[in-house]
């Protein structure tokens, strides 16, 4: 944003390694490196088990307790490895997001998704207090004004029949309107950086292109950063304009969106451009596989 | 609504796997005495021959998951009727489900809360194969390490994971172990909602042929619960389109693909996104 200098990226991550617990575990995420500024939009796709989520989870500062998460992850400049939680949390929510790739377990099956989506407002605006003229209101004005926000933000994820939706507890809900209520959660405060993993799983088509649309006019109306974890391509390239490629815990290429999926380098890379196009398949027939064109490389592989 | 034909036609004479009729969910709208109820499925009839590929498409919210849940009997449906191998199971209690359980598996749309989190994948594969209802039916393969290595070798996971616990994994590994629960036991049927959602295109493309090859092999009939048209259209020789809970469009897959009846159902062939590379 504005109040930053140009050079300092508004995420730098470098040298990160994220290991779990077992003995003698090799790490799921090995030394990588990548800055994201303002208005940049990052691919982050590959191998299931690559290290994506994982990534993700470290920069969030969610990786469970006993999780060895090594090397630097900088805010504006500010380290985030080691933070403390509250502080942690004050930036979670509100100046960078996430929506996460299994909606259930982001989710409080305890209260209405409602309740959820108020109680995330209500951080916003305790937290923007300082400055509520900005708003030209007060936060209690603001609160008092919680349930019509609420039902706003379910209707514009595209959710119909909104006030059931709101009453609802997540497990009356459906995949993908779990979904939509996390996107509409990670979208709502108008947060700098929002990563998304794999956003779109159980959307049907119609109801995703609403939410790229809705994601790219929310991440160009802040000029806020996106790092966009999908295994489809196809929406990959609809959201981003560079990508990277990770493989057994590296970024193992990475570039712009031409670049990477047009003249891939790496033969992970290469095998994962070959067996995309599912339909140049006649129907039925085995489909081909990444071992068909490379046998891959080994060592350090545990799943 | 009609009766639908949802396969091809030479197969008339056989006892079906499925036959609904007319089934329905609704759900009570919380506080909502005297307000119109959710009507998730709404009064939906079709056959599952075997050997039948059925996909099934639909926007969120449009009554799948509740649909192959009901078949499965895992939620009571609120009317209708659901026929399997010619016994009627609506309400039955759960001691006179045997069939169904020993043949009938089910991949779940949120693996993370559909499997056991204090078991290791080991034990969780094997469950099905130790279960004393399918054991009272026979004919399941062995429990043994070597079935449960080779099972996850198929969905492309190395034998190790066995001993770890379901949220030691990725997201794409929770699917496959969850589709390699469901093919432990070598059901008849495989129903599978979202079952492939999160993976890569190669491991997905290698868990398809693993369904293909069962399909080619032993005749496993398919219900497949997908938003990706391409993916059904690869694996399915027929599909049933939902929306707002009814079954709008029903029919062989390239039929229903190739010549569209319901302006829904051009809606979502219509908004299947296609890879935008800019040239270079
Ligand atoms: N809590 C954990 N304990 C042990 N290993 C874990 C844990 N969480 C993840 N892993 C392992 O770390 C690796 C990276 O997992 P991660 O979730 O980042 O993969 P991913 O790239 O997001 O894959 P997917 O596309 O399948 O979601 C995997 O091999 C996984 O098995
Ligand atoms: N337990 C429940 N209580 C109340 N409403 C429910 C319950 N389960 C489902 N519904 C509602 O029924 C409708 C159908 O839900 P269902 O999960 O069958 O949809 P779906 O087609 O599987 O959608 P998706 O593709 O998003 O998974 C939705 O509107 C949902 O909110
Ligand atoms: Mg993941
Ligand atoms: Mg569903």
């Amino acid at each position: 944003m504005s109040d930053v200098p140009e050079a300092v990226p508004l995420l730098a991550v470098d040298g990160l390694s994220v290991t779990f617990g077992r003995a003698g575990a090799s790490p799921a995420v090995r030394d990588i490196a990548f800055t994201l500024s303002s208005g940049e939009r990052w691919g982050l796709i590959g191998e299931s088990g690559s290290g994506k989520s994982a990534t993700a989870l470290a920069i969030m500062g969610l990786l469970p307790e006993g999780v060895h998460v090594h090397g630097s992850v900088r805010w504006r400049g500010g380290e985030l490895v080691g933070l403390g939680d509250a502080a942690y949390s004050r930036l979670r929510g509100d100046a960078m997001t996430m929506v996460f790739q299994e909606p259930m377990t982001a989710l409080d099956p305890t209260m209405t998704v409602g309740r959820q989506v108020a109680e995330v407002l209500r951080l916003h605006y305790v937290r923007r207090a300082a400055d509520a003229q900005r708003y030209g209101v007060g936060p209690e004005r603001i609160r008092g004004h919680a349930r019509e926000r609420v039902l706003g933000v379910l209707a514009e994820v595209g959710l119909p029949d909104v006030e059931r939706i709101a009453d609802s507890f997540p497990h009356q809900l459906s995949g993908g309107q779990r979904q939509l209520v996390l996107i509409g959660m990670a979208l709502m405060n108008s947060p700098l950086l929002v990563i998304c993993d794999e956003p779109t799983t159980a959307l049907d088509v119609t109801v995703q292109a609403t939410v790229l649309r809705l994601l790219d006019a929310g991440l160009s109306a802040v000029g806020a950063a996106c790092l966009f974890i999908s295994h489809d391509l196809a929406v990959v390239s609809q959201v981003c304009s560079q990508v990277m490629v990770m493989y057994q815990g590296r970024i193992v290429e990475r570039g712009s969106l031409a670049q990477v999926l047009g003249a891939p380098a790496h033969p992970y890379t290469r095998g994962l451009v070959a067996t995309a196009a599912i339909d140049a398949v006649p129907p039925g027939e085995r489909l081909p596989v990444i071992g068909d064109f490379w046998a891959g490389e080994d060592g350090g592989r545990d799943g | 609504m009609a009766e639908r034909h949802t396969g091809p036609s030479d197969r008339g004479s056989v006892v079906p796997e499925f036959e609904v009729t007319g089934l329905s969910r609704s759900f009570e709208r919380r506080g909502g005495r005297g307000r119109e109820p959710v009507h998730a499925v709404d009064d939906v009839t079709l056959t599952v021959v075997p050997g039948q590929r059925l996909g099934i498409v639909g926007g969120s919210g449009s009554g799948k998951s509740t649909l192959v849940r009901m078949l499965l009997a895992l939620l009571p449906p609120t009317g209708g009727r659901i026929v399997f191998r010619g016994l009627d199971i609506t309400g039955l209690p759960e001691r006179d489900l045997g069939t169904l359980r020993r043949h009938v598996q089910m991949v779940f749309q949120d693996p993370r809360s559909s499997l056991d989190p204090r078991m290791r994948v080991g034990r969780i594969i094997g469950e099905p194969l130790r279960s004393p209802i399918l054991k009272a039916q026979g004919g399941l393969p062995p429990d043994s390490p070597e079935q449960t290595a080779a099972l996850l070798a198929k969905v492309g996971l190395e034998p190790g994971i066995a001993a770890r616990y379901p949220h030691e994994l990725s997201g794409g590994q929770r699917q496959r172990v969850a589709i390699a629960r469901a093919l432990a036991p070598a059901p008849s049927v495989l129903v599978a909602d979202e079952a492939v959602s999160s993976l890569d295109v190669s491991v997905r493309a290698q868990v398809l042929n693993l369904l293909l090859e069962r399909v080619r092999d032993d005749g496993l009939t398919l219900l497949f619960v997908s938003h990706d048209i391409a993916v059904v259209r690869h694996l399915c020789d027929s599909v049933l389109v939902m929306q707002g809970g009814r079954a709008v469009e029903a029919g062989p897959i390239d039929a229903v693909c190739g010549n569209p009846q319901h302006p829904y159902t051009r809606v979502l062939l219509d908004a299947v996104p296609t890879i935008h590379v800019p040239v270079q």
